[in-house]
């Protein structure tokens, strides 16, 4: 099996989901959007209905959190890496038109795949943070995975819900990540 | 004293209430049985003992409405136990300990929000993510702050009520590799939800809150330069409890604030992630 005939379901798969939700979705939408039969989308993913939308919402929280990694990898030290990644990711979660209207119309069928999804955008994030913490000088009782953990829940929880924090404000942003995120860390 | 938390009582007399209680609770029963989605009316009426009209009189929306209603109730009676525990420390790194290790406890050991975790998470994660994440973050920060203004200026009172809610939330939801899952009830480890919550507390609560509250102390608009200044996280400055009652015992006589701080953070804890 080919990792591009994969993709290109998975694409068929969320331009499905982002016109009709996740729930009308359908394998057969899917196979014609991708012009592939359904056989060959059901050889790819036995599961079906469910695991297709499983994999095509998987499929793009991870090209999110990739494009999020991209643009923030720039930044020059491990302040404004954080700094940019909850100044970008707040503004790609409203901007991502998909999300929202999923959002607000299917709450808990996206809610059931972000369970599995969740962890794992969480080691993403913990993955992508890890050699950056490993060079700054961290209290001796915490590992540099340890410490990458905790930034990632941060940016992951005000990323989904600012609370009281504007963030696109620049200097509330820097205020957030001085304190809350990386004050416990002598950067 | 759990008046911050606790919403009016309703005004329909107490045997209305007491019914609307009784169908509260078996709705619980039923949905700590089937979840959420399986639980149906009847189901409720016959674990209550009443019938189905009954049922409908005191909640005409049906099951919806009796939802909504065990989540009222679960979350003040959350708040209430909180409440009685964050009203009883003396300082605030003992409150905070303390009250996020309740938490923890709470949510860890609440055998219907275990069930519905496993078989139906998406009925509790819809309301731990996105604009209902929003909506427990600005509950907690007004229910929470008034505590904490004891010892800080109220906009960083109101900061960490926010700050210690997401803590609370997300290693509740998806606890850390370096401690694992809660123990469940009868494992084999021997390990106590009481112990896990307070071990969880007591590894995040030095490591992350408290070099910042050092800094934060005192209550000025102005940060201090880290690592300066007086320390005073347990019994500072003269505090006037949120509900007027008074009772916290203020620095022990002899001690300098400095000295009830812990000098050293947990060694092992945070260590067992690991690495890569």
């Amino acid at each position: 099996m080919s990792d591009d005939v994969r993709e290109k379901i998975l694409e068929a798969t969320y331009g499905c989901i982002a016109r009709v939700g996740l729930a009308k979705t359908t394998v057969e939408e899917a196979a014609r959007l991708s012009g592939l039969s359904r056989a060959t989308v059901y050889r790819y993913f036995p599961g079906g209905k469910d695991e297709l939308v499983r994999a095509a919402v998987a499929w793009e929280a991870q090209r999110f959190f990739a494009r999020l990694a991209t643009d923030v990898s720039g930044a020059g030290d491990i302040s404004a890496l954080i700094e940019a990644a909850l100044m970008r990711g707040q503004e790609a979660v409203e901007g991502h038109e998909v999300l929202q209207k999923v959002l607000h119309t299917e709450p808990d069928v996206l809610m059931r795949q972000l369970t599995v999804e969740g962890t794992r955008i969480l080691g993403l994030i913990r993955g992508f943070l890890t050699p950056f913490l490993a060079q700054v000088p961290l209290p001796e009782s915490v590992s540099a995975p340890a410490a990458a953990d905790y930034v990632a829940r941060m940016i992951l929880s005000h990323i989904m819900a600012p609370g009281s924090w504007d963030l696109t404000d620049r200097e509330q942003v820097h205020e957030l990540v001085a304190t809350q995120i990386l004050g416990w860390i002598s950067v | 004293m759990t008046d911050v938390a606790v919403p009016p009582a309703r005004d329909s007399g107490t045997e209305r209430r007491s019914l609307e209680g009784r169908i509260v609770e078996a709705a619980l029963r039923c949905f700590g049985r089937w979840g959420v989605t399986k639980t149906t009316v009847d189901d409720i009426a016959r674990d209550a003992g009443i019938s189905r009209a009954t049922v409908y009189r005191a909640f005409p929306n049906g099951r919806d409405s009796i939802l909504d209603a065990v989540v009222d109730r679960q979350r003040d009676q959350f708040f209430d136990t909180l409440a009685r525990v964050v009203t009883a420390s003396s300082g605030l790194e003992e409150l905070l300990t303390n009250g996020m290790s309740q938490a923890w406890r709470e949510l860890a050991g609440d055998e219907v929000l275990a069930f519905l975790l496993e078989h139906e998470p998406e009925v509790v994660l819809r309301n731990l993510a996105f604009e209902r994440l929003e909506s427990l973050i600005a509950l907690c920060r007004e229910v929470l702050t008034p505590y904490l203004a004891q010892w800080l200026c109220s906009e960083r009172a109101s900061r960490l009520a926010e700050w210690a809610t997401r803590v609370v939330v997300s290693y509740a939801v998806a606890p850390p590799d370096w401690i694992g899952a809660p123990p469940s009830s009868g494992s084999a480890s021997g390990e106590t939800i009481e112990e896990w919550a307070d071990e969880l507390a007591a590894a995040v609560v030095p490591t992350f809150f408290l070099p910042v509250l050092r800094c934060w102390e005192g209550g000025s608009g102005e940060d201090a330069p880290r690592g300066s200044g007086a320390i005073a996280l347990r019994g500072a400055g003269e505090p006037s409890p949120p509900d007027g009652q008074g009772g916290r015992v203020p620095t022990e006589p002899g001690t300098a604030p400095n000295d009830v701080l812990p000098v050293s953070y947990p060694q092992t804890t945070l260590h067992e992630v690991p690495h890569g």
